[in-house]
């Protein structure tokens, strides 16, 4: 496939990450025990320059394109998945900071480029106008991916006004020192993104630290007004939002695919004369099917990237048509890597499920990674197949096209 | 259900474990925490006889078909994979037992009718030939059950007075002459026990050996033509088709607790309740039916070894390849159905407190044994329909 050029910045940092994949790698088990990402790991990602990513340009940061921003996570998650997730979910909290107004960007990111938000979209608190204006808020969010991390928070919140009336959804900027946290991650897989609960007590958060997604969804944001902002933050809300979890999927597959090819010429079959898995030919149909699988999830994420990246370009606002369809491929990226890595890892045999294999700690993330809510496949084929049936730019079962 | 295909008692003893199903689930957690089954449910099952499935009546067993195993070792996983395996494999190690002469299965039955066995055929075994039996010295990863029996049955290769190859084979040899170790480190089927068994220059008398070849064609040490016909039913079709019980219970168990936890919403849409969107009504339905192929399926390769056996037939080589097949062929439509339900729930699944989890590991190892792996079986199931006399290139074991 045709790569369109990277900016030198990022191929650099891509660069870097290669160096650093064996001490990942290295440490993943570590990691995974004690369910966060250990300070070696964080800090080689953050020497390398992963997480300046997403962070606007005039902080010191990369502004990456979405389809960068997949290449850096997927870069990470080759050598590990939690670390991979981390990586993803840490520059798509930078990078919404920079669709909030810009004196809330300058509190994130004022002291440099380094600073680390966490970010969690849903809904799960209230927030009330209170005089003078801003908010006050209540809540617990669960899976705050990386929060172990950040000094900032994006949270979701509904919004109401001074009478109790709902007024629109939200995401809400927090810093980490309003909120209580609690450990709450345990889970079968992605253990190390320490994916861990936020709760606000009645705190304050001032306008300027509140993104509404009625007119996020139209593509209107605070931060993006005209003069001086970079043209990689004018992307489409959801789509963009998506699109930023699929680098650590494809990273995986990646892995797997090598890792079972790898082992493939000296390998043998259980219980048959195979002395090598690479001479079955059931073997080599497997491992091409798992790799064409993989071949369509890449080619499906980066077309959903290059949309994306093409129309903020040119300052246009991706139409009802395109995010819904963007909606039902960038679920079939995460399907087409599941059905992969289950395949693959049927090819290697048993033996990828001993504890000491990193073949069954990507097996268990990926699958972890594939039942986020937001790629559900069934809601990217509800609000695609709606369209394509109706051709309605609405759909009742969800607004977050 | 009432099915006349059971051998008596069995569906009393389907209905004993579907009551033991609560006891089983609640110590499913401690099971795996402990890498071990805990004695209360081995004890539990024990009592209503879960491991005497496959045993000769003479030592008050049930004398099950290979149906009788697939049915319990799916009751049992519908509570819990980990439990289901264990019995699943005491049972057909109970049932190669049975295929030893009656002095063997003396020797292990005749004190203690609840002892039990466990199973790995791979060969590892190496042997010197002595007055009267075999000397062998080995080592065996993979003894499910290896906590709760007593005797061992495991591969070995039989040689002459001058160390020539003879054949392959199995020995049955008492866990007081083994060296244990504790092995099974992995993802899932964590409290199967499948640890590691050591002989080291252990004696085993002739009439503890069952050669390899000859049990390939039917033909067992301890059967003749007045022996229940459950031991004369093909040896790798049965050793293979009961690998699937616990697959079969596991998919149940999985589509049970998604329905049961229906009215929960749906992340990031306005679906209050999972059971009101239409999407995840076909998903339940493509699962259910995806699980009731693989029942259907094994319920006709258990009718295909059961019946010849019962008429003294010995099913011919395309028959025992399409066994094969059917095996990876059910693991397969098990592993989707399971695939498509924990997305259909959603991430919820993968809570560490959800038993969906546990449930899911314990299929996808299980789903990964060698017996099951869909690839082989397809390959010998395809060079036979197509007339090729080549399969055994590829596996004996067929």
């Amino acid at each position: 496939m045709t790569e369109q050029a990277l900016v030198p910045d990022i191929a650099g940092v891509l660069g870097r990450i290669e160096e650093i994949t064996p001490l990942i790698r290295h440490r993943a088990a570590g990691n995974e025990t004690n369910r966060h990402l250990d300070e070696p790991t964080i800090e080689a990602l953050r020497a390398a320059g992963v997480f300046r990513t997403g962070v606007p340009r005039r902080f010191g940061g990369l502004a990456a394109t979405t389809r960068e921003q997949i290449d850096v996570a997927r870069a990470v998650a080759r050598a590990d998945g939690g670390a991979g997730w981390v990586t993803g979910l840490l520059n798509s909290g930078a990078y919404v900071v920079g669709w909030f107004p810009h004196e809330a960007q300058e509190e994130v990111f004022g002291s440099g480029p380094d600073t680390h938000v966490s970010i969690m979209l849903a809904p799960s608190s209230k927030a009330s106008a209170v005089e003078g204006g801003g908010y006050r808020m209540s809540g617990e969010w669960r899976y705050n991916s990386g929060s172990w991390h950040s000094s900032w928070a994006i949270l979701g919140a509904p919004l109401h006004d001074d009478a109790g009336r709902f007024e629109d959804n939200a995401i809400v900027l927090a810093p980490r020192q309003d909120l209580e946290y609690k450990d709450t991650w345990h889970v079968a897989g992605l253990k190390s993104t320490g994916s861990n609960s936020f709760v606000a007590n009645d705190i304050l958060v001032p306008e300027h630290r509140v993104l509404r997604v009625g007119p996020a969804l139209r593509g209107d944001y605070p931060g993006v007004v005209g003069q001086g902002d970079d043209d990689t933050y004018r992307t489409a809300f959801i789509p963009e939002l998506e699109a930023q979890l699929l680098g650590a999927h494809l990273g995986m597959g990646d892995a797997v695919l090598d890792l079972v090819r790898a082992a493939a010429p000296t390998k043998s079959i259980a219980y048959t004369t195979y002395r090598r898995q690479s001479d079955s030919i059931p073997f080599q149909l497997e491992l091409a099917r798992a790799a064409l699988l993989l071949d369509a999830a890449e080619l499906f994420a980066y077309r959903a990237a290059d949309e994306i990246d093409d129309a903020a370009r040119n300052g246009t606002y991706l139409d009802y048509a395109a995010r819904a369809r963007q909606r039902g491929q960038q679920a079939q990226v995460v399907s087409n890597v599941r059905s992969a890595v289950d395949a693959l890892m049927t090819a290697h045999g048993s033996a990828g499920f001993a504890e000491s294999s990193v073949l069954q700690r990507f097996w268990r993330d990926q699958a972890t990674a594939a039942r986020h809510g937001l790629t559900l496949p069934d809601t990217g084929l509800e609000v695609y197949g709606r369209w394509l049936a109706t051709g309605e730019e609405s759909n009742p079962v969800t607004p977050l096209v | 259900m009432v099915d006349s295909n059971l051998p008596p008692d069995i569906p009393s003893l389907l209905k004993s474990i579907d009551e033991l199903r609560p006891l089983l689930e609640r110590n499913a957690a401690q099971s795996e925490t402990d890498r071990r089954v805990v004695q209360e449910s081995i004890d539990a099952l024990e009592a209503i006889g879960a491991f005497r499935v496959t045993q000769p009546a003479k030592y008050g067993g049930y004398q099950g078909n290979s149906r009788a195993q697939i049915d319990v070792g799916a009751a049992v996983g519908r509570a819990d994979g980990g439990t289901a395996w264990v019995v699943a494999l005491t049972n057909i190690a109970n049932w190669l037992t049975s295929l030893y002469p009656e002095r063997a299965q003396d020797d292990v039955w005749g004190d203690d009718p609840d002892a039990k066995v466990s199973v790995v055929l791979a060969t590892n075994g190496k042997t010197t030939r002595v007055e009267g039996g075999y000397r062998v010295s080995g080592e065996w990863g993979y003894n499910s059950a290896s906590w709760h029996s007593s005797w061992a049955i495991l591969g070995a290769e039989l040689v002459d007075e001058d160390g020539n190859f003879v054949d392959t084979a199995q020995l049955l040899i008492p866990r007081s002459e083994l060296e244990f170790k504790d092995t099974w480190y992995v993802a899932g089927m964590r409290s199967s026990g499948s640890n590691t068994l050591y002989a080291k220059d252990v004696f085993v008398p002739d009439h503890r050996v069952m050669p390899g070849q000859p049990a390939l064609l039917g033909s067992y040490p301890g059967t003749d033509d007045d022996t229940p016909s459950v031991y004369r039913a093909g040896w790798i079709p049965v050793l293979n088709i009961i690998l699937v019980g616990p697959q079969l219970g596991i998919g149940r168990a999985v589509l049970d607790r998604v329905i049961a936890k229906a009215d929960k919403g749906i992340a990031y849409t306005n679906f209050a309740h999972q059971s009101d969107s239409v999407a995840f009504q076909l998903d339940i339905a493509k699962a259910a039916l995806l699980l009731d192929a693989a029942d259907a399926f094994a319920l006709r390769a258990t009718d295909e070894i059961d019946r010849p056996a019962e008429l003294g037939a010995y099913p011919d080589y395309l028959t025992r390849a399409r066994n094969r097949a059917y095996v990876g062929w059910i693991v397969e439509h098990v592993s989707r159905a399971i695939e498509m339900l924990l997305t259909a729930h959603g991430s919820g699944s993968f809570a560490e407190v959800n038993p969906l989890q546990r449930l899911w590991r314990d299929q996808a190892v299980a789903a990964r044994h060698a017996f099951v792996l869909p690839a082989l079986g397809y390959e010998l199931y395809g060079k036979a329909l197509l007339g090729r006399e080549d399969g055994d290139t590829v596996t004996p074991l067929v």
